[in-house]
């Protein structure tokens, strides 16, 4: 996977939060990237254009981030393509966490977050492709003894 | 000749802080690294009236802190390797900004009503036109055209934000 190279759909109904992402993720290299302001516009530019990778808000107006996700799980994927996505939230209690990873999100991001941390979730997410819930799955599998 | 930093920063107090042609210091990947900087501390104008203001100026100055970090290691490594006699002094120079910035970023993470955007925003394009155009612009004559210069810029790549990782808050 090359960083560079990643196409990422950026949903988000604040502009500025919207643009900040945007100028981020170039500051990173990551040149391909749209920007929907609501999670209905989102699912409007899925049908049309394939992103690696989608950040979402979780509180947003109309669709929220859970509901977003929760969409794409059960109408857009399919069983050989499953559409990574990391919810991006401004309180991050464990509720929200739950929710994230019970809506079948990869990974979840505080705000304000930095350039590291969004990098290491989004590197981390696009090379195992797994799920929060697979992940913590994975925690519990550890053989006991 | 160049204008003082300080007229370029008076000049724009009041515009939109954007990229300017006289920022370049002859060096494609430090003028793009110069570029990524003067862009997130244009966005603190508007960040500061919008929604969420205070998410956003946050993750602006997390982003400034960590991109200049990201930067400053760069163009110190490039420094050494074209042989800039001052690169001690304009280290020491970094230091001194990556501190000032941190000691601003914790200010406003502590308690975001008593940092005043405006002055911040201010002070972010002193600081960096001023660096820019009085000291980095120091290294011209050692860089431009100098391949050594490109590609010690290029030999610290993305990687160095893999590099320390973060606590979280779970
Ligand atoms: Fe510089
Ligand atoms: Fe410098």
């Amino acid at each position: 996977m090359k960083l560079q190279n990643l196409r990422i759909l950026i949903v988000d109904d604040n502009a500025n939060m919207r643009r900040l992402i945007h100028t981020i993720l170039r500051s990173m290299n990551i040149k391909e990237t749209m920007e929907a302001g609501s999670g209905a516009q989102a699912l409007e530019i899925l049908s049309t254009w394939q992103p690696d990778l989608v950040l979402v808000d979780y509180v947003m107006e109309g669709m929220d981030g859970i509901e977003f996700t929760k969409k794409v799980r059960s109408t857009l994927d399919t069983d050989n393509k499953r559409l990574p996505i990391i919810v991006v939230t401004g309180y991050a209690d464990l509720q929200r966490l739950h929710a994230a990873k019970e809506a079948g999100a990869n990974d979840f991001v505080a705000k304000p977050f930095t350039t590291k941390t969004l990098m290491q979730k989004i590197v981390r997410v696009m090379s195992n492709g797994l799920t929060l819930k697979e992940m913590m799955e994975a925690k519990q599998a550890v053989p006991a003894g | 000749m160049n204008k003082s930093a300080q007229t370029v920063a008076k000049e724009q107090a009041s515009e939109p802080f954007t990229w300017s042609d006289a920022y370049s210091v002859g060096v494609p990947e430090v003028d793009a690294d110069h570029m990524v900087l003067v862009e997130l501390i244009g966005m603190i104008d508007g960040a500061a009236s919008g929604e969420e203001s205070q998410m956003v100026v946050s993750t602006v100055l997390n982003a400034l802190y960590d991109y200049t970090d990201y930067h400053f290691e760069r163009e110190e490594r490039m420094q050494r390797a074209i042989g800039y006699p001052d690169h001690k002094e304009h280290k020491q120079g970094h230091d001194r900004l990556k501190e000032q910035v941190m000691a601003y970023l914790r200010r406003y993470q502590e308690d975001p009503a008593q940092v005043d955007i405006g002055e911040l925003a201010t002070f972010l394009r002193c600081w960096i036109v001023e660096h820019i155009l009085r000291e980095d612009a120091q290294y011209r004559p050692y860089a431009e055209n100098n391949p050594k210069a490109s590609e010690a810029m290029k030999s610290i790549g993305l990687d160095f934000f893999m590099e320390k990782t973060e606590d979280l808050p779970a």
